[in-house]
């Protein structure tokens, strides 16, 4: 679990190493694990603003306190519930074929001395098929999932006007509009109406920073 | 006629478990008249208005979502407004709230009774007055307890088989409880890794997802080349189909 710079610093990191590992063959296969690990951080940071914050906190436990599904299976649910088919498939995309390069058949789905593919991660998965995850699936569940939005309501400072409510601020301006610019459009007046002086007070400081940065 | 307000712990990791313990506290208080509690994992709003005075108790934990904290307690007249109690309270707009504990309803409470948690909030008055006009028809069956999660029907069983017969390149499936959660376990005769077959393989995945929202999956597919093994399925693990 991290904050939601972290998440975003963590998302390009990785990949990043992504990339390079693409220019690395035979070591494509891996490139692939760095992208899936990649959309991780990136779902996580949209899912910041979003409700649950971290997807692990977020897992319903049993009466005894156990947690009832593991991290990975919840965090599908929510990408399910949450995002559209096609970001779904993208997610789905890279996290199955990571699985496949790292272990090529899982533990989990067989008993000991099964047989399973007669090739290597490298061989089994193409520097096409590793080109395809990192340009293709992550390009497009980064696309998807258009975070810049949130790194702009993250970026301004309503720690500073309304205190401890700032988390709940953040997640109603990104609830209620799909992106920057439809936010732009409201007038500070506007934004005072619906949140309160607090949050128009924080804009107006941003857009005084910044001019045409913010509503204003 | 002042009353005095206790400090609403639900606090947890997880939502549900905050909310049932709230909901145990009002029950065991039925003698005050209006309720609400919630928001999410990681913020909690209690409000109680018992006759004469308002406590909002407000946390944000931001590391671990565990800790409540009384941040504001007061009392008010009669002739005070409840509305501008919170507002001066948060600084903010009172819509916050109510687009907020609407949205609570949808988005954490109903998801939670879908996955089988057992949850009775027919008592849960959300009345809000002033601040909140939604949500009296905030009644959920507890249906949970007497569902057998984890363990899926015989329809659906034949369902995910069915859903995967089509794909001639599937050799076999098997499913298999791992806590609470459905383990779908698709072995794949591929020595290479076939994209446009993952694609169909994910669009047939969604839709059974969707469809069948309650179950919590993880589904996984797994190469196995051509051969065919006696040994690939886990010991507790049940064929829906081998071919």
């Amino acid at each position: 679990m991290a904050e939601f710079a972290v998440h975003i610093k963590q998302a390009d990191h990785n990949r990043q190493v992504a990339l390079a590992l693409l220019q690395q063959e035979p070591f494509h296969d891996w490139a692939i694990t760095a992208a899936f690990y990649s959309a991780i951080h990136l779902f996580e940071a949209w899912l910041y603003h979003r409700g649950p914050k971290h997807s692990e906190t977020d897992i319903p436990r049993d009466d005894k306190g156990d947690l009832k599904f593991s991290p990975h299976a919840w965090r599908e649910k929510l990408v399910t519930d949450r995002l559209p088919r096609h970001a779904f498939k993208d997610y789905r995309h890279l996290k199955e074929s990571s699985e496949t390069a790292r272990y090529l058949s899982l533990p989990r789905s067989a008993g000991p001395g099964a047989n399973w593919t007669p090739t290597g991660a490298w061989e089994h998965l193409s520097l096409d098929d590793a080109r395809r995850m990192v340009n293709n699936h992550l390009a497009s569940f980064t696309k998807t999932l258009d975070l810049e939005y949130s790194q702009f309501i993250e970026s301004i400072d309503f720690e500073s006007t309304v205190g401890n409510s700032a988390p709940i601020v953040r997640q109603t301006l990104i609830r209620d509009y799909s992106d920057r610019q439809s936010l732009m459009k409201e007038s500070l007046s506007e934004l005072r109406r619906k949140y309160g002086a607090g949050v128009a007070e924080a804009f107006r400081i941003a857009a005084e920073k910044k001019p045409n940065t913010a509503p204003q | 006629m002042s009353r005095g307000v206790e400090v609403l712990l639900g606090g947890n990791q997880s939502t549900a478990a905050g909310v049932n313990a709230a909901y145990r506290f009002l029950r065991q208080r039925s003698d005050w008249t209006a309720a609400c509690v919630g928001l999410n994992t990681q913020h909690f709003l209690s409000y109680k208005r018992p006759i004469g005075q308002l406590a909002v108790f407000y946390s944000f934990d931001k590391n671990t979502a565990i800790t409540l904290e009384c941040a504001y307690r007061t009392t008010f007249e009669e002739q005070q407004s409840l509305r501008n109690v919170v507002t001066d309270f948060l600084g903010n707009d009172v819509s916050i709230f109510r687009s907020l504990l609407t949205e609570y309803l949808t988005t954490y409470v109903l998801p939670e009774v879908r996955v089988g948690r057992e949850f009775d909030a027919s008592y849960f008055a959300w009345t809000m007055n002033e601040i909140c006009e939604a949500a009296e028809s905030a009644t959920f069956t507890a249906i949970g307890s007497r569902q057998s999660r984890g363990i899926p029907t015989e329809n659906t069983l034949h369902r995910i088989a069915s859903t995967f017969w089509r794909f001639e390149k599937v050799k076999s499936v098997h499913v298999q409880n791992y806590r609470s959660e459905l383990q779908v376990n698709v072995l794949l005769a591929i020595e290479k890794y076939d994209h446009d077959l993952m694609d169909e393989l994910f669009d047939a995945e969604y839709d059974l997802r969707t469809s069948l929202n309650e179950i919590v999956f993880s589904f996984c597919y797994t190469p196995v080349g051509e051969s065919v093994n006696s040994d690939v399925k886990h010991p507790l693990a049940r064929a829906l189909f081998t071919r």
